[in-house]
């Protein structure tokens, strides 16, 4: 079913919106929360509530891109869920991605007001715009996504290793990005 | 900032990359045609690389076909230096010659330019043979015909009437001739005595030896160094004109 179709269930309140909903993006969601969680109980859990979450925002809002909109809830809800639970952390994809922009961005003090947070997201939009394609690609599908560098290798056709070194190049073009935007 | 703030941040970056991102096989479905050049670019860059090496590898040889038909060019250069080599004058003055001097010297020039390649082969089987067809001696090269005029009927050969008159350099190691017909002569140019010898006889210097075949047949002499064979000679007889052909087949 279309996005404009199933967005049209949820604004007509109709029950079916959620199976819908489910039908075509339950995978999807279930591995956004799973690469953030490692764990397929809370990831469920995760997604269930996301769906619910859809249903309380539609309506008032009628999101554009229901993708994304789906997606940023649960990633959401997955990583609040994750940074109550350290040992889900650890072994999940998560806990690995920010060990790897640890390693760029080494500074201890946390962005902690929403404006902060909003102006990162704007500059980190200008970094990703001027990557190519596949580093696009790449690198959010690692960030956003939180994939394993084997399903990546999988998505992109490119041998491991080499995914690799791509993102440790953009992790340092990053580094020197936000230095140059005078954010770190 | 560190990258928890990142992931954190990264929530709210532009919807269309997440769209556009969330379906894998999607993208490569879609960009299959930007990462296929990068996979076709490489085997074309290997495949570049390694022409330019074959080409540059090859640059410094003579083309094979070359190489094949000027076999006696480059065994010539595996003979002993030391031995002087006949001046064109000479070759050229008896007529029995006339039409394989004209090979040897166009195939003598192509050999000095392939010098380098005689070097690569073995110290053992560094030899020289040289046939009397007249007054001097000549290379007998691979696959290269040479005629003895025979002054004697009915089989016998060179000039001096004893046989043909081959002059062998052999290797440090020396070198065992064999022949399937006649025998071997050696003769002492002071005393002046002949010496008949069996139909294998062993030279570890730089000899004048003699042939003598007891029939019209073709015959096969074997130069052997260390009981391998290293050069074949094969000798044939033509009656109507009492000449003998000699021609290295190995």
């Amino acid at each position: 079913m279309e996005d404009e179709k199933i967005i049209d269930l949820f604004l007509k309140r109709s029950e079916s919106a959620i199976a819908e909903l489910s039908r075509k993006y339950g995978q999807l969601c279930m591995n956004v929360s799973m690469n953030i969680l490692g764990n397929s109980e809370d990831a469920e859990e995760c997604v269930n509530d996301s769906y619910f979450g859809v249903w309380n925002a539609i309506p008032p809002h009628k999101p554009d891109n229901l993708t994304a909109f789906l997606c940023k809830i649960v990633r959401n809800l997955s990583l609040k869920r994750c940074s109550h639970n350290s040992a889900e952390k650890r072994k999940s994809n998560y806990g690995v991605c920010i060990d790897e922009l640890d390693e760029c961005l080494p500074s201890q003090n946390t962005v902690e007001s929403e404006l902060e947070l909003n102006e990162l997201s704007g500059i980190l939009d200008k970094f990703i715009n001027q990557l190519d394609k596949t580093n696009q690609f790449l690198f959010v599908r690692r960030y956003w996504f939180m994939d394993s560098y084997e399903s990546l290798s999988k998505a992109t056709g490119i041998r491991e290793q080499a995914i690799r070194t791509r993102l440790s190049r953009i992790r340092s073009n990053l580094k020197k990005f936000l230095a140059e935007q005078e954010v770190i | 900032m560190n990258g928890k703030d990142i992931i954190q941040a990264m929530n709210n970056i532009d919807d269309k990359y997440i769209s556009e991102f969330a379906d894998t096989s999607r993208f490569r479905k879609k960009n299959k045609f930007y990462l296929m050049p990068r996979f076709y670019g490489s085997v074309a860059a290997l495949l570049v690389i390694g022409i330019s090496i074959f080409i540059a590898m090859n640059k410094n040889d003579p083309p094979i076909d070359i190489v094949q038909e000027n076999n006696n060019a480059v065994s010539e250069i595996t003979k002993n230096n030391d031995t002087p080599r006949k001046n064109d004058s000479e070759m050229t003055s008896h007529p029995v010659y006339q039409n394989e001097l004209n090979t040897t010297d166009d195939i003598a020039d192509t050999a000095e330019n392939a010098v380098n390649k005689g070097n690569d082969f073995e110290e053992d089987n560094i030899f020289s043979i040289k046939v009397y067809a007249a007054e001097v001696p000549l290379e007998l090269n691979l696959y290269e015909t040479v005629q003895i005029k025979g002054d004697f009927n009915p089989i016998m050969s060179s000039s001096r009437g004893i046989g043909i008159e081959f002059e062998i350099t052999p290797s440090e190691r020396g070198l065992t001739l064999q022949t399937d017909n006649g025998y071997f002569v050696t003769w002492d140019k002071d005393s002046g005595a002949i010496t008949n010898h069996s139909s294998e006889y062993f030279i570890d210097e730089k000899s004048d030896i003699f042939w003598t075949t007891q029939s019209s047949e073709n015959s096969v002499i074997n130069i052997l160094n260390q009981n391998a064979v290293i050069s074949v000679i094969n000798i044939s007889y033509d009656e109507n004109t009492n000449t003998f052909s000699a021609q290295r087949t190995q």
